[in-house]
């Protein structure tokens, strides 16, 4: 008895040693996610005397263009927070409903990115609809380009009909992903110009998040970053 | 008397783009808030059944693939240029098969399928 007391407090004192003091919220030391293929877990600077380096201590950038950015990216669409991010990676990124859009161009994406990002630029969400690279990558968020589709079935889509609500005449979002799409951070309009040209495609803006602090709130608490192989 | 600038600032989009590069350029993130590279290596999903018969994975258009694993690659690195491809007639799918053989440079297969599939 005295033995397994002894073992059990042994235990008890190495989990609190282990324990972070930094944790991202009471109840949560990290998350894991998955990035090019390996296990990445997203954490918090444990050293609380440390100073935001970098470019990301920066305040001031010329304005236009980099201008602080609305709250909303567009109606519908849900503007989110860390935590609502690390939700999204525990649940939708990890079972694969969803996907979590860098919309920077490949230079920013190159210095670091948020783990389990995917990099399409805002670039992509403004090229015509039969431009490949278009295509592409709305094929990565689960939206296909449709064949011609004929007037009468177009009518009974626009009717409400055979699930027409989600399809337009060049895309069918049925199996479109929830989408969280981000760039620098509050001065940065890469990711709301991208949020604005997946609207113009008809991408459902129920299925759009902004995650507006973007790279600049991340550096900020000191969490994680990957760099891009 | 307060004056409002008005937001119509009419910068081109390859100026934006410009500036975007030359900011991106100086870019450099806090170290200590960089991965330490001790995550471990677990196999990436996959989607594609694509085995090549032998040797490594096949990741990519390289010269020597069969026409399967020449569709395949297409399927699963170049869906936008695979849908274009698979909507041609045997002939022309015949012809940019011809001509990968030749240039297994992907953005030239893939100008290639768009330049039959207008025809």
């Amino acid at each position: 008895m005295v033995r397994q007391l002894l073992t059990f407090t042994l235990v008890l004192l190495v989990s609190q040693a282990q324990a972070l003091e930094v944790k991202l919220t009471s109840d949560r030391e990290f998350v894991e996610v998955i990035h090019q293929g390996k296990l990445v877990k997203i954490q918090r600077i444990q050293d609380q005397d440390h100073i935001l380096e970098g470019g990301f201590a920066k305040t001031s950038r010329k304005c236009p263009p980099f201008c602080i950015q609305s709250m909303s990216a567009g109606e519908g669409v849900a503007t989110i927070g860390q935590i609502e991010m690390f939700d999204f990676m525990e649940n939708e990124l990890l079972d694969e409903t969803g996907v979590i859009v860098d919309a920077r161009t490949p230079a920013w994406w190159q210095r670091g990115t948020i783990p389990g990002s995917t990099n399409i630029p805002f670039t992509i969400f403004t090229k015509d609809s039969e431009d490949l690279e278009l295509i592409e990558a709305m094929e990565q968020l689960g939206a296909k380009r449709r064949d011609e589709v004929g007037g009468f079935t177009r009518t009974i889509e626009q009717m409400g009909l055979m699930g027409g609500s989600l399809k337009n005449d060049e895309w069918d979002f049925t199996n479109a992903k929830k989408l969280v799409l981000w760039c620098n951070g509050m001065w940065c309009g890469q990711s709301p110009r991208a949020i604005k040209g997946l609207l113009e495609i008809g991408y459902p803006a129920d299925r759009i998040m902004y995650y507006r602090g973007g790279m600049q709130a991340w550096q900020s608490l000191g969490l994680t970053v990957v760099v891009p192989e | 008397m307060i004056m409002s600038v008005p937001g119509v600032y009419a910068q081109s989009s390859s100026d934006y783009l410009e500036t975007l590069e030359g900011e991106a350029s100086n870019l450099e993130l806090d170290k200590r808030t960089k991965s330490t590279g001790t995550a471990s290596s677990i196999a990436a999903p996959s989607s594609s059944s694509f085995n090549p018969e032998q040797g490594g994975a096949i990741t990519d258009l390289g010269p020597g693939l069969s026409v399967e694993q020449f569709e395949q690659i297409l399927q699963r690195n170049y869906i936008g240029s695979y849908l274009f491809y698979k909507r041609l007639n045997d002939q022309h799918k015949q012809e940019v098969y011809a001509f990968y053989q030749s240039n297994p440079d992907p953005a030239k297969v893939r100008d290639k399928i768009l330049q039959v599939s207008k025809r």
